[in-house]
């Protein structure tokens, strides 16, 4: 007990930004194991907050079938429908296909796919915190940082304490605003990364925000070639197709 | 928390001055946001539960939100389209009955746990969208200020940026028909006179410079945006033109 809660302190030390929870990490013995407990159970907490969450939702919601079909119906009685269908005789079969397509779209996350979550969540939050760590401990060394990795990934483990904020999930509709939670979680999460990588390896304001956001900038950038070299090869393509067809 | 709440409010230099030294800025700050977030979401989680608390009332509300909008569109049109306007009259009624049908439709747990549910949300999520939106100014304004010389850190402007959600108080007041929005923009403006104040603190700025600091980049960014705009404009004209 006394040490899950010493993981809590870390955790909210990570959301508060407290730079001695940061230091503490960076001179603890133990510190990636901490570190890594610490991922396991701030990702476990908030997914099985989300799960108690759309648990919530999906008994305070009507059958979604249900909704489906009174929409359906409903839109089919009104005088539009009607009036469309007669000027525009294909109309009918298109509604009926647009309605098929998103009826099987849903934004509203099922318990299930939340259960599923809580399994994999602490495995990928573990993979996200090894692989930032590695980037991050790789470019702070390039900037003249001298920490070892098992302090970078113990200090990094600490700015995951921002996750803690999706907690709030465990009211049911929470987050009115779409996106929000994301954002809020995201930036805390780069801000404490930011303060972690100050920390362990005692860089210099602008160093420390190079090696935490060179690597994301990177592959941003990696990923707006890939999509143009994909978006060129597919219009090349077209107009292959449609040259061919023009002779 | 009060007395950072009024010292934010009244742009006081020495609660300012003494949250920047505190090692716990951050911490102070999210309790503000908390405080200030729990405050205006219980109020408007309230409000919105008196004006939906049956199905016939939440319809009434929409009905009247509708109207109210229609007729602003009809009225500012020089030339409303009259097509648009029959076919919105001809649907008006169907489509409310659909509402009550939706709204009315059974569900595994009773009406009241699902609004009690709504109410709490509202109350939860007015503290992330306040967060969020701080996070992202202070980024920014941060960024700014270290580049036109600024010394101060991270945590310190963080935790003097929250300083900004106090006015937003008012927007507990904001279902108050007629002066809502108004209170809105006047906490805007106070927020932003805060942020500019909270920079100069922090980075130990003039005011002028904690100015540019706050407003360099939206404003890059806006003349960029028009210029884009004015670019995209130039190159329909010419394509049409053709």
């Amino acid at each position: 007990m006394a040490a899950l809660m010493t993981l809590l302190r870390l955790g909210l030390g990570g959301l508060f930004l407290d730079q001695r929870a940061f230091q503490a990490q960076r001179d603890a013995p133990g510190g990636v194991a901490r570190g890594a407990a610490l991922v396991t159970l701030v990702s476990l907490l908030v997914t099985v907050a989300a799960l108690l969450g759309n648990l919530g939702e999906s008994l305070t919601q009507p059958d979604p079938r249900l909704v489906s079909a009174t929409i359906h119906q409903s839109l089919k009685a009104m005088p539009w429908y009607a009036e469309t269908t007669a000027s525009l005789p294909t109309f009918a079969a298109d509604f009926e296909q647009v309605f098929t397509r998103l009826n099987s779209f849903s934004l509203t996350p099922s318990p299930q796919s939340s259960l599923l979550g809580v399994v994999t969540a602490p495995f990928l939050a573990l993979l996200g915190w090894l692989l930032t760590g590695t980037v991050v401990h790789g470019l702070a060394r390039a900037f003249g940082g001298s920490a070892r990795f098992g302090q970078t990934l113990a200090c990094t483990a600490v700015a995951s304490g921002a996750s803690l904020l999706g907690l709030v999930q465990i009211v049911p509709y929470a987050e009115m605003l779409p996106g929000t939670l994301f954002l809020a979680s995201a930036l805390l999460a780069l801000f404490g990364t930011y303060v972690a990588v100050r920390e362990a390896h005692g860089l210099s304001p602008w160093r420390s925000f190079w090696a935490v956001t060179l690597g994301p900038l990177l592959l941003t950038l990696l990923l707006l070639v890939l999509y143009c070299c994909f978006a060129f090869m597919l219009v090349s393509a077209l107009r292959s197709v449609g040259g061919g067809s023009g002779r | 928390m009060m007395e950072l709440f009024n010292g934010a409010l009244t742009l006081n230099q020495n609660v300012m001055r003494g949250l920047r030294e505190a090692p716990d800025a951050v911490r102070r700050g999210f309790m503000l946001i908390l405080f200030v977030g729990l405050l205006v979401g219980t109020a408007n989680g309230v409000s919105t539960l008196i004006q939906t608390a049956t199905p016939a009332q939440a319809i009434q509300t929409a009905r009247e939100q509708f109207d109210q909008q229609f007729k602003q569109v009809v009225l500012t049109s020089n030339n409303p389209d009259q097509t648009l306007i029959r076919l919105i009259n001809a649907n008006e009624a169907p489509f409310f009955t659909l509402f009550e049908m939706l709204l009315t439709l059974p569900t595994p747990l009773p009406r009241p746990v699902g609004q009690g549910f709504q109410l709490l949300a509202t109350v939860v999520s007015t503290p992330i969208s306040y967060l969020a939106g701080m996070l992202l100014t202070v980024a920014v304004i941060h960024l700014t200020a270290r580049q036109l010389g600024g010394q101060g850190h991270l945590q310190q402007m963080v935790g003097l940026g929250s300083l900004a959600v106090a006015p937003h108080a008012l927007d507990a007041l904001a279902f108050i028909p007629g002066i809502g929005s108004t209170l809105g923009l006047v906490a805007w403006v106070w927020g932003l006179t805060i942020l500019i104040a909270a920079t100069a603190v922090v980075h130990r700025f003039d005011s002028l410079r904690a100015t540019l600091a706050v407003f360099l980049y939206p404003l890059l960014l806006s003349m960029l945006g028009l210029l884009a705009c004015c670019v995209l404009f130039a190159a329909l004209m010419a394509v049409t033109g053709r």
